[in-house]
């Protein structure tokens, strides 16, 4: 097969990036997207042009490091799947492929299809986990959870933090990623202790971070490879609301600057 | 019997099995709160053996700084691990108790492990569900809200804890979680991007390590009072395995460098369920689970080089050569052995697909008997990826699978504190060499990782740490003088400006070490390998290509040091197959065998090799361990 | 209050504050819609409710608490639009002109149409700007004539014209306002997907129709 490719070339994040043709060809239906990327930098190299950066890793689709948006669409066209599980058979010969990095405002690109998404780090810093101290633990079988629930959970566990559900939105929101964290613990009894406070945090720690608002797009979930259903952002606001409107872990630091004043 | 140095004390304390690790902890040296705040850890690496030791250390109230080469600790490969984690709890009553982990682990290892270390895993390992628990990991259930076990990988009871097919991130996010909460309280800095290039020792202690930041290209030393090693393992010395593309043996290699031991680097776990090779441009195998051999039968075709299709290929003529061979286990033998059967017939000619490298694992019995909606019940999602990536529906025609590299039980050698024999440098998780021997159990490799970093390594060095000083100078003329050789080290693999890709380099070491320190090895073969090596290390050096700019992100210079470092560690391996002269677990000598079956050799072999390294132009110097079982029997590993 | 003000600095408060407003308004369209279709009961009927309507002691509180309510909703609404355009500056350069702006940001254009369509609504029924005195003309119970107000005005083909695609367009506004609220309140489940959705539909579809009545009853003389 061969295809002619659109890549976005960009040295670091202070320099302008642009599109760069290039050709390849020779291409087994079989490759992956990623190899036949690899292909492609052999080639480069071979030419002794600085090889394309992308971010990879466990190529089997669970470490939410491949990032690239393929024709528009993140994680390319195949849907529920994450780039580094599309095949070339997905395309067409001789097809046109544009290749581009995440965009969003909060995703500025470091080097051509690799953007820094150190912000998904501070959200869930700020209280994405259970605090126990290791050893505290009471047997496992003390606490029960309802295979429903724990699958329900699973769901949202599910998510592989790997940014599609941001770049996908138009406005760069990250509510599907923060609805999938707060709805993993909320569900089960071990998150009840700091449901309130985690959701508050996270959710703050969020707009901090400059991601946008959901406008009910809904292009997140269509675009998430692990398929986190849309429903979470309602259980999110839900959480969220509830924590702010009647719990007590809400607007402390607000209250503290204005006594200080 | 070859002449081996002595390896230094490993500090297995004394008294009967079930109490070692208890007065191990009675005996360690404490340190008061006030005094814990004043020792800095330096963690490298952030999977579970990493994540949960930095995040432990910092509950217990050390200064953690913590080193990930991603960009984000969750992308560790430790994500991607799927079948589940073993503990002794025996919920399901069917007689399951600590004492048999300890035994099945140190017999599935082939009794080339600690009994100590391997009796202390199986003690804590209950603790860890616990833990994993308390944090939120959705585990598996029964309707009744109990936690839900399965069998894996040829036990014969039901140990193993499981979240669907993706046990391995579901852990990791519960140690991320628990390396999160100290983030926010700012007892653990975290360097993401970063990747450990060399160790610093200063008077004979680890002292720090050197990284560089891979957006900035800038080389720095880190310095504190100790060092823990969480660096995984390196199964990609072999180029194609499951790991992930930038799993790399660097950090192991550098601290071997500086004078750590390496153990037994022969012992690598060939993974027999995996998604054969299907071009020439693969970069990875897709590990599918073991689960599947559950129900399943692998089979090949009777008559070598047949071509009909595996429909056409009548029951008589097919060979269902594992069934046939083991009879008591089947299609459920132990990794290796159902790995060396594959290779075995495969080599023979019988092997099928395009390239011939794989064999069919045929659900059409387990169809016909169950149904449709039982298999997919059971395998939907598996099914459903292989389909993904091959193309071919299994629920038709058998899958194909063919082995591949998958973990590696050697490491850097440690003592029962998990320090290794430089004082101050800790190594957890896959990077040590410690619990599994010659051969790892399925749904191990997770319970060592946390065993390593929640429970064993936290206490331990604070017994280290009680007889030091905190370290307060905030430089060091050692430290400086590593950044300089990292730095020109650096340069010099930016100056490569040859005709080879780094890729193809490694490409071709893969094949060198599948060909002869793969599933088989022989003396010629390794002998072989040795040399080739040493011609494809010169090759990298002088026909190696890398360019670009050392200040900003640059890929090939980081995947140029970890293959450098990879084609000098193969030599070790290679050295280290070709002294152990005996088979044993998944390292098999084709020399030594008993109609077919591997050929241990206890009174030679019952040791751990680990090997100094010399300097540059020197061979290195192998050391021994003598393996003592002092409440078991090392019988014969028997599964027919 | 500390809470409230907090809350509508976060960016799902100010989401709750744009659901709560638009849900006020959606209520007063729904009444208005009522208050409409008396209409079709007769034109003494229609000038009694419009009557009782201009000298209820309540018409200028309700106007001014609606006027805020309007006033809230429009800049919460531009304010998000802002930062949804800041936060998404590094945007894919993919996809056409034509998603990028209008697509991707269609609640704003049509809540846009929504407010011109309120001042034309406004111009011509209320104000009656351009009107001529038949406006002020008084019905046999001497009340204000609307129904003669309504009649004449559609039977100006612009008027009519431009009353059409502009609630056309609000009714699009709303389809995306009924749903999307249930997701923003937090009442959004996928058990009722198919529920919620026929719900959007219907009350937008419903709104829409029911305003669209007046005009067509006019043109085929039915009123």
């Amino acid at each position: 097969m061969r295809f002619n490719l659109r890549v976005w070339r960009q040295l670091n994040q202070a320099s302008e990036g642009e599109f760069e043709s290039y050709s390849i060809d020779r291409i087994g239906a079989d490759l992956s997207f990623l190899e036949m990327i690899d292909h492609l930098n052999e080639a480069l190299i071979e030419q002794k042009i600085r090889p394309i950066a992308f971010d990879h890793d466990c190529r089997e689709g669970i470490c939410g490091a491949c990032s690239l948006i393929i024709d528009g669409v993140p994680h390319g066209p195949m849907g529920a799947t994450t780039t580094c599980q599309l095949y070339m058979r997905h395309f067409e010969d001789g097809a046109e492929i544009t290749i581009e990095p995440w965009r969003a405002g909060p995703f500025p690109v470091i080097q051509d299809l690799v953007v820094d998404r150190s912000p998904f780090e501070r959200i869930l810093q700020a209280g994405g986990y259970v605090s126990v101290h290791t050893g505290e633990a009471p047997d496992a079988n003390v606490l029960l959870v309802s295979k429903e629930v724990a699958e329900r959970a699973f769901e949202a566990a599910n998510c592989i933090g790997c940014g599609a559900c941001v770049t996908a939105c138009p406005n760069a929101s990250a509510m599907l990623f923060v609805a999938a964290k707060v709805t993993h613990l909320a569900l089960l009894p071990q998150g009840q202790p700091e449901r309130e406070r985690r959701v508050v945090k996270m959710v703050e720690a969020m707009d901090a971070e400059g991601f946008g608002n959901c406008s009910n797009h809904y292009a997140c979930a269509d675009a998430c490879p692990k398929q986190i259903p849309l429903s979470l952002i309602a259980r999110l606001n839900r959480e969220f609301l509830q924590s702010a409107l009647l719990g007590r872990e809400f607007g402390e630091d607000d209250l503290d600057c204005c006594h200080q004043e | 019997m070859i002449s081996s140095k002595e390896i230094p004390d490993a500090k297995i304390p004394d008294g009967p099995l079930e109490q070692k690790w208890e007065r191990c902890l009675d005996g360690l040296k404490l340190i008061s709160p006030n005094n814990k705040r004043k020792y800095k850890v330096l963690v490298v690496g952030t999977g579970l053996a990493g994540a949960s030791a930095a995040a432990t250390l910092a509950e217990l109230g050390y200064q953690v700084e913590s080193f990930t080469f991603h960009d984000s600790p969750r992308r560790a490969h430790s994500v991607a691990a799927q079948g589940g984690i073993n503990a002794a709890k025996n919920y399901r009553g069917d007689g399951d108790s600590i004492h048999r982990l300890f035994y099945d682990t140190i017999k599935g290892g082939d009794f080339r492990s600690r009994e100590a270390n391997v009796y202390r895993l199986a003690q804590v390992s209950n603790n860890i569900i616990d833990q994993c628990v308390a944090q939120g990991v959705p585990f598996a259930r029964e309707y009744g809200g109990l936690l839900d076990n399965r069998s894996f990988g040829g036990a014969l009871v039901s140990r193993t804890f499981y979240a669907r097919g993706q046990t391995g991130q579901q852990l990791l996010l519960g140690a991320y979680g628990a390396l999160n909460r100290q983030i926010h309280t700012g007892q653990i800095k975290l360097h993401t991007r970063t990747e450990m290039v060399d160790l610093v020792m200063e008077a004979g202690v680890a002292r720090g390590i050197v990284t560089r930041d891979l957006v900035s290209g800038e080389i720095q030393a880190h310095l504190g009072d100790a060092v823990v090693l969480a660096t995984g393992g390196y199964s990609n010395a072999f180029y194609l395995s499951t790991n992930a593309a930038t799993c790399n043996v660097t950090a192991s290699y550098r601290a071997y460098k500086r004078g750590a031991l390496f153990a037994n680097p022969s012992f690598t776990q060939i993974h027999p369920t995996c998604i054969p090779m299907s071009h020439e441009g693969q970069s990875k195998l897709t590990l599918m689970s073991e689960s599947l051999r559950n129900h399943g039968r692998i089979w090949v075709p009777k008559q070598a080089a047949d071509q009909r299709s595996p429909q056409q290929i009548p029951e008589s003529e097919r060979d269902y050569f594992l069934e046939r061979k083991y009879p008591a286990y089947g299609n459920l033998s132990p990794r290796d052995i159902s790995s060396r059967a594959v290779k075995e017939v495969c080599d023979e000619g019988r092997g099928v697909g395009a390239m011939g490298r794989s064999v069919y694992l045929d659900f059409g019995e387990a169809i016909e008997q169950l149904g449709v909606e039982k298999i997919s019940e059971h395998y939907g999602n598996l099914f459903e990826m292989y389909q993904h990536i091959t193309d071919e529906n299994p629920y038709q025609t058998p899958m194909r699978i063919y082995p591949a590299a998958h973990y590696t039980m050697g490491g850097l050698w440690v003592d029962y504190h998990l320090m290794s024999n430089l004082p101050g440098l800790f190594v957890v998780g896959e990077a040590n060499f410690s619990d599994h021997g010659a051969n790892r159990l399925g749904a191990s490799a997770l319970m060592q990782g946390l065993a390593d970093g929640y429970f064993i390594l936290p206490q331990t060095l604070g017994d280290y740490l009680a007889d030091k000083k905190p370290a307060t100078e905030p430089t060091s003329t050692a430290a400086d003088a590593v950044v300089a050789e990292s730095q020109q080290q650096s340069e010099a693999l930016l100056a490569l400006n040859g005709d080879c890709s780094i890729r193809s380099l490694h490409r071709e070491l893969g094949g060198i070490l599948w060909n002869h320190c793969g599933m088989s090895r022989t003396a010629t073969g390794l002998g072989e390998a040795i040399e080739q090596l040493g011609e494809l290390k010169q090759k990298f050096w002088q026909r190696g290509m890398v360019g670009g700019s050392g200040e900003v992100l640059n890929q090939e210079l980081e995947q140029a040091g970890r293959v450098a470092d990879f084609i000098e560690f193969g030599e070790l391996m290679c050295r280290d197959a070709l002294q152990r002269e005996e088979s044993c677990g998944a390292h098999f000598r084709e020399e030594y065998q008993e109609q077919g079956e591997a050929a241990r050799n206890d009174a030679d072999f019952s040791h751990v090799t680990a090997w100094a390294h010399k300097g540059e132009d020197q061979p290195p110097e192998s050391h021994c361990e003598t393996l003592q079982f002092e409440s078991i029997h090392a019988g014969k590993r028997n599964y027919e | 209050m500390y809470r409230l003000i907090h809350l509508f600095r976060t960016s799902i408060g100010r989401k709750l504050m744009m659901a709560l407003t638009g849900l006020i308004l959606l209520l007063f369209i729904v009444g208005h819609l009522a208050g409409n279709m008396t209409i079709f009961v007769g034109a003494p009927i229609l000038n009694s409710y419009a009557h009782w309507l201009q000298h209820s002691v309540m018409l200028w509180p309700f106007r001014i608490v609606m006027l805020l309510v309007v006033g809230l909703h429009i800049v919460m609404g531009i304010e998000l639009a802002r930062e949804n355009r800041h936060s998404a500056s590094n945007g894919s350069r993919f996809p056409s002109w034509f998603t990028r702006h209008i697509l991707n940001h269609h609640m704003l254009w049509s809540g846009l149409a929504v407010l011109l369509f309120i001042l034309f609504h406004v111009a011509h029924l209320t104000l009656g700007v351009g009107a001529d005195a038949s406006f002020y003309q008084l019905d046999s119970n001497q009340m204000m004539d609307v129904y003669l107000r309504v009649v004449e005005g559609f039977l100006n083909p612009w008027i009519s014209l431009s009353y059409v695609v502009l609630l056309l367009l609000v009714g699009l506004h709303l389809l995306q306002v009924v749903r999307g609220l249930f997701q923003t309140l937090g009442f959004y489940h996928e058990n009722y997907q198919q529920l919620l959705d026929r719900l959007a539909w219907g009350v937008s579809g419903g709104i829409t129709a029911g305003f669209l009545s007046i005009p067509v009853a006019v043109w085929v003389g039915a009123v």
